[in-house]
């Protein structure tokens, strides 16, 4: 929520969420990811997280179309 | 061999050697010299006393120490009878002359032209000696001219001292030939030393050049007998085993990061050259076509991109001095944070990632990052290789040399023979770089983790999988 609207790449999560500052070879952060997004976005309407290709992920908040 | 001779004369040692007999020549002329004196200083001594006693005795021959005057004619008849009593190898010489300087009796016939006549003094001449035969020779003589009060002769007593000359000749002999003999030595000496020196020198020099010549694979022949010439060579030895060892390291590397990089490289020029194609039919379903190849491109090069991330980190690591970057770490904490890391994914692909920690305050020294990285390449290939419903266990444990962490799994493992081959930097097993994706860098990474942290980095076969085991932690709590 800190970072809402910014884009937020791989390394930045593996840093800020687990402390590590490294760059693991097989696709772990896009899979907590994943997980993440089937407990907050598919129950919902509108998705909150957006991934931006080759780069990270972007946080939106939902577009109100009333 | 004839052209190196004169090196050894300009080389160090013999400068050395030249110095050091230049050293023992000068002694031994200290020693001759002292002995010289001393010896003749002796012998002269001892001739003086004889010739002291002869006065006394000749003296003697007169009554004078009741008349205080001295009987001439006495004195003559005991000089006369004394050289015909007595065998020419009496070395006593005398001669008694009256006022007027005139012979009187002795075995001298004149007094030596250039003496004086003055009472009590010693010296050395060479006059003619008679002998009892009437024979003469010329022979060195050392006496002492004594003055016969009132009568107003002089009286010459002396010995023959052809003998001490002779030794004094033989001696000076003697000292110049040590002499030279101590300096031909000396130079022959310090010839045959440097000459060795520079023989086991030129050795080290022979290899020097043909390691400059651009032959690592040569080395140092030595003698075994454990002077400091062979710790040299058993150095320089060492030193080029590891040298050629990195340069065909650093050999290997480049091969493989040509080789390698050359596949992804092409696909890339492909995908570029289809959307050129593409993007010049300027149609609808072309257009998507170029979407597409744009991505794979994209994928292509983010690929290249980890690659020379991973291998950048790897010459960080390597590059990084032992203990600058290190900290106080839980073990327990760390294999914590990993297991919450990789659970996931391992529950994606129904393996079961499971961790035990012997004792869970035991802390070590270790750069984090480094270890935190290295733990999570292990793991990441566990999970790459272990099938479906297979088992991943990260275990951290005391052992005899301090503490361990071992990463098993119960996948295909990797032959015994290849142990050492994976953890070269690019190399794949060649069934896994088909099937598998990866770079070939995730254990040249771990294996330069354990190198900055003097680790023992050991692979085994877990019976089935592999167990890769990080030994030697030091415990900085146990």
């Amino acid at each position: 929520m800190r970072s809402s609207g910014q884009l937020v790449t791989r390394t930045m999560l593996l840093e800020r969420v687990w402390n590590y500052n490294f760059d693991p070879q097989t696709n772990v952060v896009d899979t907590h990811i994943s997980r993440l997004r089937s407990k907050i976005d598919i129950p919902y309407r509108y998705p909150l997280i957006h991934t931006i290709r080759g780069s990270g992920y972007q946080m939106n908040p939902p577009v109100e179309d009333s | 061999m004839a052209l190196s001779i004169p090196k050894y004369f300009k080389s160090y040692t013999f400068v050395l050697s030249v110095i050091y007999a230049a050293l023992f020549c000068a002694s031994i002329i200290v020693v001759l010299t002292v002995v010289y004196f001393s010896a003749f200083q002796f012998l002269r001594a001892q001739t003086d006393q004889r010739i002291d006693e002869d006065v006394l005795r000749i003296v003697a021959s007169t009554d004078w120490t009741n008349t205080r005057t001295f009987n001439i004619r006495d004195i003559r008849d005991y000089l006369s009878n004394r050289r015909r009593l007595h065998p020419k190898s009496d070395p006593s010489v005398y001669l008694l002359v009256d006022r007027s300087q005139n012979y009187v009796a002795g075995n001298l016939h004149k007094w030596p032209s250039d003496l004086s006549y003055v009472d009590q003094t010693r010296l050395e001449f060479v006059a003619q000696v008679y002998y009892d035969d009437d024979t003469r020779k010329n022979h060195p003589v050392r006496a002492i001219v004594v003055t016969l009060g009132n009568t107003g002769h002089n009286l010459l007593v002396g010995r023959d001292i052809m003998e001490i000359e002779a030794l004094r000749q033989g001696y000076l002999r003697l000292f110049w030939w040590s002499i030279v003999a101590a300096v031909f030595l000396a130079i022959l000496g310090a010839y045959w030393v440097s000459r060795i020196v520079s023989r086991r020198l030129e050795r080290v020099n022979t290899l020097s050049r043909s390691v400059m010549a651009g032959d690592l694979s040569q080395r140092v022949t030595f003698n075994a007998s454990g002077d400091q010439f062979d710790d040299l060579a058993d150095n320089i030895n060492q030193m080029l085993e590891r040298i050629q060892t990195l340069v065909e390291a650093i050999r290997s590397v480049s091969d493989n990061i040509a080789h390698d990089l050359r596949t992804p490289l092409t696909r890339l020029r492909n995908d570029l050259d289809e959307i050129a194609r593409n993007l010049s039919r300027r149609s609808e379903p072309e257009m998507e076509q170029a979407k597409e190849s744009v991505e794979k491109a994209i994928f292509e090069a983010d690929s290249l991109l980890r690659t020379f991330e991973a291998l950048l980190r790897i010459a960080r690591l390597e590059n990084r001095p032992f203990g600058d970057s290190f900290d106080e770490v839980s073990v327990g904490q760390l294999i914590e944070e990993l297991i919450d890391l990789y659970g996931p994914i391992a529950d994606g692909q129904s393996i079961s990632l499971t961790s035990s920690v012997e004792s869970d305050s035991a802390v070590v020294f270790v750069d984090r990052d480094a270890l935190a990285q290295a733990l999570a390449n292990l793991v990441d290939n566990a999970l790459k290789y272990t099938p479906q419903h297979g088992t991943i266990a990260v275990e951290g444990k005391s052992s005899a040399n301090g503490f361990e962490i071992a990463i098993s799994d119960n996948g295909p493992g990797i032959p015994a023979e290849y142990h050492q081959e994976v953890l070269k930097r690019f190399v794949r097993l060649d069934d896994s770089s088909r099937t598998t994706p990866g770079n070939g860098l995730g254990l040249s990474l771990v294996a330069a983790v354990a190198r900055m942290h003097n680790l023992d980095l050991v692979l085994e076969d877990a019976k089935p999988g592999l167990r890769v085991r990080l030994k030697n932690f030091k415990l900085v709590k146990p």
